[in-house]
């Protein structure tokens, strides 16, 4: 190939780059004109005048009905934006929630125990401007979010804010004031949080704040009922500034390493690397990175190539990734996707950028990668061909540090015969597997050995037979041995039934 | 045959929309013109798009830059966007100067760039879907690429000189 060539080659891939990274508010098909073109061409005269008529009515009706819910406008932050009066509207005030042309904004809506997922759903406030205003506008459209824009399995603590049984409006009151990387959004609520119970106020505090930090630059929220520093809903009293990091149940798990680097500075490269992703596949709140090589003739005793894994705080100014975290993931090897981009949109995963190192004389293919948040993450090796594991995220309740269990599900039904299988970084990569019944008694006990030990972790799959007279709920402890004294290191513990 | 249609929104949109979006710059304009390339393929017929990723950017292209010529007024409104949003650190800073040098090329060498570059697409592939000889495509790359180069030395030089 000529320089010249080359050249272009390079100015060609930078050019695609830029035009992936480019953040787009994206429309999904359910809302594409494809999906909603008329089935039917040749509408006919009748038709068209009968449909207007009922747009007519339908916009008079439903701007009449719909004022209480009224998305908070992207007034200047210190402004207190009403949002809904009890007093009766008129159409002309009222209309624009439902007619107003939307843009597509993301949200989060929440998940029992797991981190909140985002969703795209259209806003009618400003996307432009302040980050106050931003930040409104995305609190509105979640608030205002259809059912059917709620993904499956989530919920919306912020569609019931501010009404109460028996109330005929949805009013609340809503401010916004950023200072630094941190917003404090203050509610007025005359009718009330409508929030009962600690797992209701924890939705709702957990999603104010990842919709809030939805906004780049922004890292923090807090909470404040007007006329008080604090806000305490149904008990819970929110009193200092929160990440996204503090509303997860993970923030007690302590496995979000900064750095991690693996590999032995061997000069085993890979001629030919694949990425691939799942998410909430493997186990829920989770997504899986694989990098797969083309190399076959290694294994845990035998040479492979370097890896590292980094994690830092986006710079969503100007990174080429979404999200409030990036991960840095730099492999021994060359990926035919170098240049390229692609983008998921599945919480955690927004986007991956493949690039090479960026230092002198350094080779190799870097992965960026765009996260939501930062969940505890965990690395493995399998191997024929050599393949790079990372899991980010994952059920809080089958983690412990480096180790987790993906199968049997927390709280499953098994039948006699199932599969453990996860991840762990343990010594001489031996994984204990034991079950007891209700009263603690041990039914089974049995071992397996993973693809690889310690740093950088393997995984393991082990299928178990129940004696047959086992029946109702029992429990599986998986741990490692002690090399020591033999006791549980890492245990983890998931209550099954036996169907 | 719904799944067919939305396995090809699913997979051809994100990409068209950052394509014509990076053609003219304007998002509303770039959805637009997306939109109507899907409902132009759907009455089409499916089975007779021989490669529907290709189609799609070529039909979108001209619908973007029809509207364009109708919205001349936007265009400016974005150059004035462009121009105060790419100071910044380097790396972002120039690819926006990439984008921003793409919109300085004549329309038709925009798509052909972005066919090549972006959608991957041969000579040969672009010569057919756009309706030009082969030998025009590598002409029409190398002057664009010639001038592309130009313009992002330039942006580099100005950012050097304003720190």
């Amino acid at each position: 190939m000529s320089d010249e060539r080359h050249d272009d080659e390079i100015l060609g891939r930078a050019l695609s780059r830029a035009i992936e990274t480019q953040q787009m508010n994206e429309t999904p098909y359910e809302r594409s004109r494809l999906a909603t073109r008329p089935a039917r061409r040749g509408f006919p005269v009748w038709q068209a005048l009968g449909a207007a008529a009922v747009l007519v009515l339908a916009v008079a009706f439903g701007a009449w009905f719909t004022r209480p819910r009224e998305t908070p406008s992207a007034a200047a932050s210190s402004t207190p934006t009403p949002t809904a009066s009890s007093e009766p509207a008129t159409p002309v005030q009222t209309a624009s929630p439902e007619i107003a042309p939307a843009v597509d904004t993301r949200v989060f809506f929440v998940r029992d125990l797991l981190p909140p997922v985002s969703a795209i759903v259209p806003a009618h406030g400003p996307t432009f401007g302040r980050p106050e205003a931003r930040i409104l506008t995305r609190i509105g459209a979640a608030h205002e979010a259809a059912q059917r824009e709620v993904p499956a399995g989530a919920t919306n603590p912020l569609s019931l804010l501010g009404t109460s049984p028996g109330a005929s409006s949805s009013s609340y009151v809503v401010s916004a004031r950023v200072d630094r990387d941190t917003v404090t959004i203050e509610f007025d609520l005359p009718n009330g949080w409508n929030v009962h119970g600690s797992a209701q106020a924890h939705a709702l505090v957990q999603q104010i704040v990842y919709v809030a930090t939805e906004e780049p630059g922004i890292h923090r929220v807090r909470i404040t009922e007007k006329g008080k520093p604090n806000a305490v809903i149904d008990g819970l009293v929110i009193d200092r500034a929160l990440s996204r990091e503090d509303v997860t149940a993970y923030n007690t798990l302590g496995s979000t390493k900064p750095a991690l680097g693996y590999g032995d500075t061997s000069k085993a490269a890979a001629r030919k690397l694949t990425l691939r992703t799942s998410v909430d596949t493997l186990a829920p709140g989770m997504a899986r990175i694989e990098i797969v090589t083309d190399l076959t003739n290694v294994s845990p005793t035998v040479m492979y190539p370097d890896f590292k894994v980094e994690v830092f705080e986006n710079d969503e100014a100007t990174s080429s990734v979404g999200g409030k975290w990036r991960m840095v993931v730099t492999v021994n090897g060359d990926d035919p996707a170098v240049g390229s981009g692609r983008v998921i949109d599945l919480s955690p995963l927004r986007n991956i950028v493949t690039t090479t190192p960026t230092c002198a004389g350094c080779s190799g293919t870097v992965y960026e990668i765009g996260l939501d948040d930062l969940r505890p993450w965990r690395t493995a090796v399998e191997f024929d061909p050599f393949r790079i594991i990372i899991d980010i995220g994952g059920d809080p309740r089958t983690i412990f540090a480096n180790n987790a269990v993906y199968a049997p599900s927390y709280d499953g039904t098994v039948a006699r015969t199932f599969t453990v299988a996860g991840i762990e970084h343990n010594f001489e990569a031996n994984v204990v597997i034991r079950v007891k019944d209700e009263r603690e008694k041990v039914l089974l006990q049995t071992f397996t050995t993973g693809t690889n030990c310690c740093d950088p972790g393997g995984t393991f799959e082990k299928t178990i037979d129940l004696p047959s007279n086992v029946t109702g709920r029992i429990y599986l402890e998986v741990y490692a041995a002690s090399a020591k004294d033999g006791s549980d290191l890492a245990l983890i513990r998931i209550p099954l039934t036996v169907r | 045959m719904t799944d067919r249609w939305r396995e090809l929104y699913d997979t051809e949109y994100p990409r068209l929309l950052r394509a014509l979006v990076a053609i003219g710059g304007d998002q509303d304009a770039a959805e637009d013109a997306a939109q109507e390339a899907f409902v132009r393929a759907h009455r089409a017929g499916l089975d007779s798009l021989e490669r529907p990723g290709a189609w799609l950017l070529v039909v979108g292209t001209r619908e973007l830059l029809r509207s364009r010529r109708r919205r001349r007024l936007e265009d400016e409104k974005w150059a004035l966007r462009t121009a105060s949003g790419t100071a910044g650190v380097d790396t972002a800073a120039e690819r926006a100067d990439l984008l921003a040098a793409l919109r300085q090329l004549p329309e038709r060498q925009r798509g052909v760039v972005v066919a090549r570059y972006f959608y991957g697409l041969t000579y040969d592939e672009i010569a057919r879907h756009f309706e030009i000889t082969s030998g025009t495509v590598g002409a029409t790359l190398h002057q664009a690429t010639g001038r592309l180069r130009q313009i992002q030395i330039a942006g580099r030089l100005a950012r050097g000189a304003m720190r």
